[in-house]
């Protein structure tokens, strides 16, 4: 068991305001205090581990036994802290104020103790106090994860002279009693050490306890050791998508045949490795400097250019010598400048020591390369992903110290570094700062990489808006001169507040401010007296070259900035939205660079009124026009503003942990998983395990997966379970899908094969080449039919229950691999009976890769004929040709074959002798196609029209179901809205609703509709505009299938149904109280219920009953709905 | 101009779909399928960046197989959706006059 959760009495209301992994003082059942860990805290609840002392007196972690749960009461938790906290302690002077710099509790003799620090005599100190020595704590714990200097949060209170005590809060104190060991078990992976560094303590179990050789049986290592060592590598800063790999890599190749003493001290090896490892991430640098230590971590990916997350401590905080000293004055070395080049030389300047140089470093990695500011942004999109991912990991794990450091600087430096260098200058004035001395220098040619890495951690660029305490105020020096502003003064009187340095809120605020200067500087020249094109012409100038170039920079850091659903990576809310936001700006703004656009022709019609000069210009127009192109354009600029507000707001919003990312993926596994098995026959050999693996294991894992359940920390708890299941039912899926596809194919080239055999009998000539020839021709025909029926065998083995992915992914390629290998082989085939005396082959319908009919072979070549090769690129044309396999089995086929037959001219235009082959009767074409014949009529919008309705509109009615092969389709959907289709849009892009000087976009409520161009790949499963002939006359059904078809979910849109349309006008932040209202109105209004169906009337509580197999009428559910968005206001 | 059901029908018709093979009819969609579309995509990507036309490609790997995988695609992306019409229209062109 890992912790228990206790629940909280109900004075202490907020648990949720303790962090993951603070300490805390809980009351155990017999009235003693045990200092605890919080593992998840929400209202009213606290989970907590207890951390007692073992018999040698060091602190142990137990899981508290569920016996001696307790109810958490407001006393108990008498006291928090957490790194960075404020408090008030005894001091020689009396009592004054220091930040805690080390919150981890620790034993000392009487009671626990943790770490805390402040300025006295300018100079830095720091020392242990005990807990209970601690009377006063600021009321609000200010820590932001990422510090991005030593000595930054340690002092910053301090350091602001802000000794008095005022806006501290009083502590109950409780003080804490001697700990009462409590006898329970001890888990399998539980000690910590104050020696080891938090993440390594698990892993340190490993090495503690080494695997016996009794343990060293296939199942203990691969049932418990397997996963505990994954907790315990993730835990130490292994990324978790690497620990699969590393662990199947290692772990998995172990012989366990052999004699166990040796297992046992392979396994203890490689575990040892990974620790030796993991102390890379996580282990201080030994290259101290004077008065500070750059602390960082390296992981293994380091030494390939991949910076880890790297972690700056203060300078006071090896705890070890602080716990030795109890005060030790620290004392940093003046001002010293910090070079950072984008080759990622580091140049440290000082008075002593000029320049260092780290060039073997910048050789290593090449991503940090800045040299090429642009490249850095398609270079740095993997890495950010990876850093993204590393830090879900850690947020979601609760430790909270590390944060990535992602090599994407603002957008706005990015743009102007020209030469690429930023130098980090600490200013004169400020006692505190980055300290790196000559010493460290040494180190750092020492040890390049370490060195190197630390440094950069140190100062270079950190993701997110870079957070400086006011002791770190720099300017960052380009090329053209400072650009960067100071900290502003604001935050420097708040020492809690961590000082935003952010080229992009002033790159918004600089938006805001040009929009309306536009707006006032038109007002003026309208205004004015005398008429003067010149003056229009520059303003529209002007203001174009201001609209692109903001454009271009907002693009540039979205692209650095935001990031799309990936198989590690869901976005956050603000971010998905500033993703569609993008996306809006993009498909509005690229538009009005075409001149036949609007905005194109205002230009045109603007620019044609002014060249009038000689003549005469109609300033009416002028004024018009310029008003109107004006209007456009600071509307885009405005919405730009927008989105860099929220691109800044993605950034340090809380990204959905990794575990959400899994649940998305399993999602998607779900549905996929459901469509194999619905077209997978019941007799079939892998049906029940499939089965059993997507509706049982899969549901189960999704169950215990839920948020509300508890799902993140079940998630950590068993990652590796989780990825492996994972893949093994992702490899399942491919597997039958290959193998369905494969079957199909099987049975085509049976067909062919008899086909050709047929052919190549009845081939009568029997010279010695043609003799030669057949004979070629048997072999291979041979050969095909063995490989076609001996190809089963594939599935079995290993494979049949699924076990391990690896090997159903084998078998997969296998079955690919044959089905290519006999592909070939029949075309060869092909070819050798094609190349036999045609005369002596008597005619017949050789079913092979080319199509006979000359009619359709004439299209085709037509088709084929048109293909250009000037206007792509070769890249382009090889992201084509990988793009085409894809689309195959899609109705693009179809609807090509379609239309071209379409077009055919009909045979009373004396063109019937394309058809003559086919032997059809003319009197079948009279009058039925009147699609013109190739004349310059054609209809364009005809053509359009006739792909939706081959593409968008219901099977049944459209599709000559009896000439294709039924697709597999889930048409859950019966019908469905049409939502607005682009060209319908009366507004393009984001809709601001009233601009004014002050307040031009509605900063809540971002309406999202699509238009040309717009497109969502970002967003899984976006619901989609379906049917256009539908939407007027039948309701939309919903045919309730499977248990997550609850209602909620309906209207969340996170079911088949997608997300009904008038949802998409609700800020989704109102969504649960729509949707709450809407059920209460479900609940009690009869009515409602039964004009909306599907729902269990008998019961209390309809709205909670969807039934299984009941259709729900979308078209009146969402009626309901914007009814009552609307009495609600929401609308 | 309205193209009916029984147009589309019968069209097909004409080129004796239904008596094809099914494999010669696959070979048929295919061939005449993935010409058309790859102009159609070639001119797609032609105005597009690198960062679409992978977000692009993500997606159609992602929804492969899917038997509405066009019709979202011509939803979530109506340029495509001109696009093809276009390259239709053209083949339609091409071929009438080839024939007249």
């Amino acid at each position: 068991m890992n912790g228990e959760r206790y629940t909280t009495t109900p004075q202490v209301e907020k648990a949720a305001q303790f962090k993951l992994g603070q300490y805390v003082l809980v009351r155990n059942t017999t009235g003693g205090t045990a200092i605890a860990e919080v593992r998840e805290a929400r209202t009213h609840e606290l989970t907590v581990r207890l951390i007692q002392e073992d018999a040698k007196g060091i602190l142990q972690e137990f899981d508290i036994a569920a016996t001696s749960a307790e109810r958490l009461t407001n006393d108990s938790v008498a006291k928090v802290f957490v790194k960075g906290q404020r408090v008030s302690i005894p001091r020689s002077g009396g009592e004054g104020s220091a930040v805690v710099s080390i919150a981890q509790v620790e034993l000392l003799e009487g009671g626990a103790g943790m770490i805390v620090s402040w300025i006295e005599d300018g100079k830095p100190a720091s020392k242990k106090v005990s807990l209970s020595d601690v009377k006063k704590v600021s009321p609000v714990a200010p820590i932001t994860p990422v510090q991005a200097t030593p000595l930054s949060n340690a002092f910053k209170g301090a350091e602001m002279g802000d000794d008095s005590l005022a806006g501290f809060v009083d502590l109950t104190t409780v003080t804490p009693e001697q700990l009462n060991p409590n006898k329970h078990e001890k888990d399998f992976l539980t000690p910590v050490t104050p020696e080891t560094p938090d993440q390594l303590s698990k892993l340190k179990y490993f090495i503690d306890n080494p695997l016996q050789s009794e343990q060293a049986r296939k199942d203990f290592v691969n049932g418990v050791l397997n996963s505990s060592l994954g907790t315990a590598l993730l835990e130490a800063g292994y990324l978790l998508e690497e620990i699969d790999s590393l662990i199947k890599k290692s772990l998995g190749k172990i012989e366990f045949a052999q004699d166990p003493a040796k297992v046992a001290d392979d396994i203890n090896r490689i575990i040892n490795n990974f620790y030796i490892q993991a102390q890379k991430f996580t282990t201080p640098n030994k290259n101290s400097v004077k008065g500070g230590r750059v602390v960082a971590e390296l992981s293994s990916m380091a030494s390939d250019g991949v910076r880890m997350p790297s972690e700056i401590e203060p300078a006071a905080m090896n705890s070890a010598d602080i716990i030795n000293n109890a005060e030790i004055p620290l004392q940093p070395k003046p001002s010293e400048m910090l070079v950072l080049t984008p080759q990622l030389r580091v140049n440290v300047v000082s008075a002593d020591q000029p320049v260092a140089e780290i060039s073997p470093f910048a050789k290593k990695s090449d991503i940090y390369s800045i040299s090429n500011a642009e490249n850095i942004i398609e270079e740095s999109d993997n890495l950010s992903t990876e850093f993204d991912a590393r830090a879900s990991e850690y947020a979601e794990y609760g430790n909270r110290q590390l944060k990535p450091a992602r090599l994407v600087p603002e957008f706005k430096s990015v743009r102007n570094l020209s030469n690429g260098e930023v130098q980090l200058t600490a200013t004169e004035t400020l006692p505190s700062r980055i300290t790196l001395n000559p010493e460290s220098l040494t180190g750092i040619t020492n040890n390049v990489e370490n060195t190197a890495t630390n440094v950069l951690s140190t100062e270079s660029v950190v993701s997110g808006p870079l957070v400086l305490t006011p002791d770190q105020r720099i300017s960052v020096t380009q090329e053209n001169g400072n650009f960067v502003g100071e900290a502003n003064q604001e935050a420097v009187t708040k020492p809690d507040v961590p000082v935003e340095l952010s080229a992009t809120l002033e790159a918004e605020t600089q938006n805001l401010k040009t929009g309306n200067d536009f707006r006032d500087k038109l007002e003026t020249i309208i205004s004015s007296e005398s008429f003067s094109s010149l003056e229009y012409i520059d303003y529209v100038t002007e203001l174009q070259t201001t609209v692109k170039s903001r454009y271009e920079q907002v693009l540039l850091s979205a692209k650095n900035n935001l990031q799309r659903f990936s198989e590690t990576y869901t976005p956050g809310e603000k971010e998905k939205e500033a993703l569609q936001l993008l996306s809006n700006i993009r498909a509005r703004y690229i538009p009005m660079q075409s001149a036949g656009s609007e905005t194109g022709v205002l230009q045109a019609e603007l620019l044609n009124s002014l060249n009038r000069v000689d003549t005469h210009i109609n300033e009416a127009d002028v004024k018009k026009f310029t008003q109107r192109y004006s209007e456009t354009m600071i509307k885009v600029l405005l919405n730009i503003s927008k989105l860099e507000s929220l691109i800044i707001d993605s950034k340090v919003e809380k990204k959905p942990p990794v575990s959400e990312t899994y649940r998305n993926q399993l999602e998607t596994l779900r549905v996929s998983g459901n469509r194999v098995l619905a077209t997978l026959p019941s007799e079939h050999e892998l049906y029940i395990p499939f089965k059993d693996l997507v509706e049982s294991q899969l549901t189960t894992l999704m169950k215990n997966m839920k948020v509300e359940d508890g799902g993140d920390r079940y998630f950590i708890e068993n990652s590796s379970a989780i990825m492996v299941l994972r893949n093994k039912i992702k490899a399942a899926i491919e597997y039958l899908k290959t193998e369905q596809e494969y079957s199909e194919f099987k049975s085509r080239a049976e067909k062919t094969l008899d086909t050709l055999k047929t052919t190549f009998e009845a081939c009568s000539d029997n010279s010695d080449e043609v003799k030669h020839k057949k004979q070629e021709i048997a072999d291979k025909v041979r050969e095909i039919y063995n490989q076609l029926h001996t190809s089963i065998d594939l599935g079995s083995g290993t494979v049949l229950a699924f076990a391990v992915a690896d090997s159903v992914t084998t078998a997969t390629n296998g079955i690919s691999e044959l089905k290519s290998k006999v592909k070939t082989q029949l075309q060869e085939v092909e070819e050798l009976v094609n190349s036999l005396p045609k005369n002596k082959v008597i005619e017949s319908d050789v079913d092979v890769s080319r199509p006979k009919k000359p009619e359709i072979v004439k299209i085709i070549d037509v088709a084929n004929a048109l293909h250009r090769t000037s206007h792509e690129s070769l890249s382009n044309r090889e992201r084509v040709n990988k793009l085409l396999s894809f689309f195959v089995t899609s109705k693009i086929g179809k609807a090509a074959v379609l239309a071209a037959a379409i077009a055919l001219p009909s045979p009373t235009n004396n063109n019937t002798e394309a058809f003559s082959t086919s032997g059809m009767a003319e009197g079948q074409f009279n009058g039925s196609i009147t699609l013109a014949n190739g004349s310059s009529d054609l209809n364009t919008q005809a053509i359009k029209d006739y792909l939706s309705s081959v593409m968008l509109s219901n099977k049944k009615s459209v599709e000559p179901a009896h000439i294709f092969d039924q697709q597999p389709s889930s048409p859950t959907l019966v019908t469905e809205s049409l939502q607005k289709q682009g060209a319908d849009s009366p507004e393009i892009g984001v809709i601001i609703s009233e601009i004014d000087g002050q307040t031009a976009f509605d900063n809540t409520v971002i309406p999202i509709q699509r238009q040309e161009g717009d497109a969502r790949p970002f967003i899984e499963d976006a619901p989609l505009p379906q049917s256009q002939e539908n939407i007027v006359t039948a309701d939309i059904m919903y045919e309730i299938k499977d248990k997550n078809d609850i209602f909620w979910n309906i209207v969340g849109g996170k079911t088949e149904a997608g997300l009904l349309p008038v949802m998409n006008e609700i800020n989704p932040k109102l969504w649960d109280a729509v949707i709450d209202l809407t059920r209460d109105e479900l609940n009690n209004n009869p009515e409602s219920l039964k004009l909306i169906g599907g729902f269990d009337g008998t019961k209390d509580f309809p709205a909670d009953h969807l039934e299984i197999g009941g259709s729900v009428n979308l078209t009146e559910l969402e009626k309901l709905i914007e009814d009552i968005a609307k009495k609600s206001g929401y609308l | 101009m309205e193209i009916t059901n029984e147009m589309i029908l019968q069209a097909s018709t004409i080129l004796a779909l239904d008596d094809m093979s099914s494999f010669e009819r696959d070979a048929v969609i295919a061939e005449l399928g993935n010409s058309i579309l790859e102009n159609v995509l070639l001119t797609f990507f032609a105005n597009q960046s690198e960062w679409e036309q992978e977000s692009f490609s993500e997606w159609v790997t992602r929804h492969a197989g899917e038997p509405d995988m066009l019709e979202q695609l011509i939803t979530l992306y109506p340029n495509l959706g001109t696009i093809l019409a276009e390259e239709i229209i053209l083949l339609k062109t091409t071929l009438a006059s080839s024939q007249t």
